[in-house]
């Protein structure tokens, strides 16, 4: 940095101490602005991170193999069942995978409470492998256990079937459902004894289920992804029939390996909304799903930054417009400082460096009127903010490019003008 | 009168400064703009939910079993009479509920013909179950002598009219290879009804068709083959079956949450698994839960505001150095201090009913705009004139306090010194 622009630039950050009510003001303005972008951020980047992060918890080496979730009156149902079953077991034979058969049924199950639309799982004990999931409570049924003689809950099923006291809800800890036993409908005998509870992979569960309305046009096996299940041994239901085979692969090679064999004899299932094109078997593979899921995560935060966006944009017009207004009284001087010998670089710079220490300062005060602002709205509407330090260097990064872009343009227009013709007041 | 004297005098101040003054507005329009147009959509749908719940398909739910589970039992007419009697005891009473059986035209039968899109076998309530009503003739009687009785949708009915021959009476290839003979026509359906799926989409939309229906299918929900519902050619027969494909029920608008859960559990009960239709948007736009979100509008509101009014006042600040001369002569002309002070207020309260007005326009572009975006058929917005009237005073009180500061320095000022320095 030259030696003659050093004095300019202490002189604008000077000039901001010399009208403390005015810089305060723009301040404010600024302050404002970064606190809506550090509370737009933390909502839209914390919730994208964490539906990532669950998603990824759905098994992204599984493969599942089933009936299309299409309904087709009048037409024979696909069949499905234990020649199906060798048929995969011969097809992944050599990838190291773990075939895990599901049959399910929709039942309302019963413990303290009642919790209606429960999926019934009946699956082998390797189940838990074709998720990433660990276990809240308790443990996984062993290959020795049968029928409706034990069953694992999901957290959430787990919740809803022993809620316990009204008072205690804040503690509620999957422990206590351990050892309780759990009636099903759909038939006689149908009651087993809770051994384990399954974590929940869905971090916004409360605040997405308090607006799901679309959960009863749910296919089982959409239920399934709500991890609000239980999970019985594979004999408690007898039927022939499967709706599921789940196939599980040690590491991405192997998966787009068995991909593409399992897809010589079903095909991938699309997610095109084309009845005359979808098989009545197909080949779903979770990593694509979750793949195509963070996208739209991705695009649903890239829309929501459209919010701080419009912020910012009206906080930057406003300034601007303001700075215009406001250099006009500072023309005379100006005006000196090129007779002293100033060139219009270092007018502009003497500017710039004011408008840039009140945007900083600004943003810098916006960061506590942010979180301020987020706890209120997050007691008020339930929203998972979430801070993070990067959020907070970007914000301050936006409150810098605002003062720089606000100051710009008048500082040039100042620094543009003939100093004789300020100072004969021929310009005002 | 003083005060109107100023007001006018501001006016011409803002005539004098147009684009500026617009600048500096900025807050005060995008402030009110974005509290308002998440309202306008949600009232304007909630006003549409209520006064036309039928027209958009707000009042209806469609059964069918779940393609996907193990072993399915197949859904019966006793469980439809089932779900009936679950939702009158549950006071929330079914206005139609009708079940049928589906038959679609083979591929051998003749493209020529005039053949429906597909032959409805079940209880006539169907009809009005699906929201269509009578616009000719009469609905179909079960057990009449001769070939079975059918009512047409409207544009097979126009179909038939067009061969020449009255569709009332006219002979017609049904797909199960019977010929039936047309006792009604229905009226026909907007074209938008008829690209309305069951969930409430306009199927020809491309937001549906590039993102939503995508997340619908990655979220489990299955899709049917049927297409035929939207055709508006289908014929309606009476009769009854051992099993049902679809099962209609229409209720009104603000039941259909609770109807929904009710007719769940009632087939849950019955061992069959059912996935149940009905659109989403309206049950969580009625659901006054949603109104605390209206938290996060208001809070870019106050945000803006808040951003607009400390512009006000620094630039009403800088206005009251800068006018110091002719301040001072209107106070040598006779003019009090609170003259001087009332006509900075007044310019706050001009150009804040400016903004807001301003921001009202926005508002109702912002809406339109989001609309034109929605897949949901019979979403809509309304103006919402009680926040607009909110948003009108807090704007003015806010705009006029911003204006308090420099309107207290400017009275201060002596207009001896203010002159002296000129």
């Amino acid at each position: 940095m030259s030696s003659a622009l050093w004095p300019h630039l202490v002189e604008g950050v000077t000039h901001v101490v010399r009208r403390p009510l005015r810089s305060f003001l723009t301040a404010v303005t600024c302050a404002v602005a970064i606190a809506v972008t550090v509370n737009v951020i933390s909502l839209n980047y914390g919730l994208d991170e964490d539906i990532r992060n669950d998603i990824a918890r759905f098994g992204r080496l599984t493969i599942d193999v089933g009936r299309s979730p299409l309904i087709r009156p009048g037409a024979a149902r696909a069949v499905f069942g234990e020649p199906e079953l060798a048929k995969i077991r011969a097809l992944v034979d050599g990838l190291d995978a773990v075939v895990v058969p599901l049959r399910s049924e929709q039942v309302t199950a019963t413990g303290d409470a009642e919790a209606a639309r429960t999926v019934l799982a009946a699956v082998t004990p390797d189940y838990p492998r074709t998720l990433d999931i660990d276990m809240a409570a308790g443990r996984w049924f062993g290959a020795d256990e049968h029928g409706f003689s034990v069953c694992v809950l999901d957290r959430s099923a787990a919740r809803s079937l022993f809620p316990g006291p009204a008072s205690a809800e804040a503690a509620w800890s999957a422990r206590s459902a351990l050892g309780r036993r759990v009636r099903f409908t759909g038939g006689e005998g149908r009651e087993a004894v809770v051994v384990g509870v399954l974590s929940d992979p869905m971090t916004y569960r409360s605040l997405f289920e308090s607006f799901d309305e679309g959960r009863g046009s749910r296919t089982l096996v959409g239920a399934l992804l709500s991890f609000r299940s239980a999970y019985v041994p594979a004999d408690a239901i007898p039927s022939p029939d499967l709706t599921m085979v789940h196939v599980k692969l040690p590491d991405e090679a192997r998966l787009e390996t068995a991909r593409r064999r399992l897809e010589t004899v079903w095909p991938a299932s699309s997610d095109a909304i084309r009845p005359d094109v979808i098989a009545p078997v197909t080949v779903f593979t979770r990593k694509t799903w979750m793949d195509a899921a963070g996208n739209v995560t991705q695009t649903g935060a890239f829309l929501g930054n459209l919010v701080w966006i419009l912020i910012c944009l009206v906080a930057c017009i406003m300034i601007s417009t303001l700075n215009l207004v406001t250099i006009r009284e500072r023309y005379d001087e100006l005006a000196v400082r090129r007779c002293e010998g100033a060139r219009k670089s270092h007018l502009v710079a003497q500017v710039t460096a004011e408008g840039l220490t009140i945007s900083v300062v600004g943003g810098l005060m916006g960061l506590p009127l942010g979180y301020l602002g987020a706890e209120v709205l997050r007691r008020i509407v339930s929203f998972p903010f979430r801070f993070d330090p990067r959020y907070a260097a970007v914000a301050v990064g936006v409150a810098a490019f605002l003062g720089l872009v606000s100051s710009v343009v008048p500082a040039r227009r100042a620094a543009g003008l003939d100093p004789a013709a300020v100072l004969t007041r021929r310009v005002t | 009168m003083r005060f109107l004297e100023n007001v006018r005098l501001s006016l011409r101040r803002l005539r004098h400064r147009p684009v500026r003054s617009f600048l500096l507005l900025q807050g005060t329009i995008w402030g009110v703009a974005v509290s308002l147009f998440p309202t306008a959509v949600m009232e304007g749908t909630r006003q549409a939910v209520t006064t036309r719940g039928s027209e958009i398909g707000a009042d209806r739910i469609t059964l069918a079993l779940d393609p996907t589970t193990s072993a399915p039992k197949p859904l019966l007419e006793e469980d439809v009479e089932a779900v009936r009697a679950a939702l009158l005891a549950a006071g929330t009473p079914a206005i139609a509920l009708g079940a049928v059986a589906v038959t679609r035209p083979g591929l051998a039968q003749p493209e020529s013909a005039i053949l429906p899109a597909a032959l409805l076998v079940g209880a006539p309530e169907a009809c009005e179950a699906r929201g269509l009503t009578i616009a000719r003739g009469r609905l179909p009687r079960e057990g009449a002598n001769g070939p079975p009785e059918v009512v047409v949708e409207g544009l097979l009915g126009d179909a038939l009219d067009a061969t020449g021959v009255p569709a009332l009476g006219a002979a017609l290839a049904l797909p199960d290879g019977r010929t039936g003979t047309v006792v009604g026509v229905l009226a026909t359906r907007t074209p938008l009804q008829r690209r309305t799926n069951d969930l409430g989409f306009d199927t020809e939309h491309a937001v549906f068709r590039g993102v939503t229906g995508k997340l619908l299918a990655n979220l489990g929900v299955p899709f049917g083959d049927d297409a035929w519902k939207r055709t508006d050619r289908c014929a309606y027969a009476a009769g009854h079956g051992a099993a049902v494909d679809w099962a209609f029920l229409r209720v009104a608008p603000t039941d259909v949450r609770a109807a929904a859960k009710t007719a769940d559990r009632t087939l849950q009960a019955r061992g069959k698994a059912a996935v149940l239709f009905y659109p989403p948007v309206y049950p969580l736009v009625m659901n006054r839960e949603l109104d605390r979100f209206k938290t996060v509008s208001l809070a870019l509101f106050l945000a803006c505001l808040v951003m607009g009014g400390v512009v006000m006042a620094n630039v009403g600040l800088l206005a009251a150095l800068r006018r110091a001369p002719e301040v001072a002569l209107h106070r040598v002309e006779g003019a009090t201090r609170s003259d001087v002070a009332t006509q900075f207020l007044a310019e706050g309260f001009v150009l804040s009913v400016a903004g807001v007005v301003t921001g009202w326009a926005l508002a109702c572009g912002l809406a339109q705009v989001r609309i034109a975006f929605e897949p949901m058929a019979g979403m809509t917005w309304a103006f919402p004139w009680p926040e607009a009237f909110v948003t009108l005073v807090v704007s003015v009180v806010i705009g006029v306090l911003a204006c308090l500061l420099p309107a207290m320095r400017a009275a201060a000022q002596d207009p001896v010194e203010a002159l002296a320095d000129e």
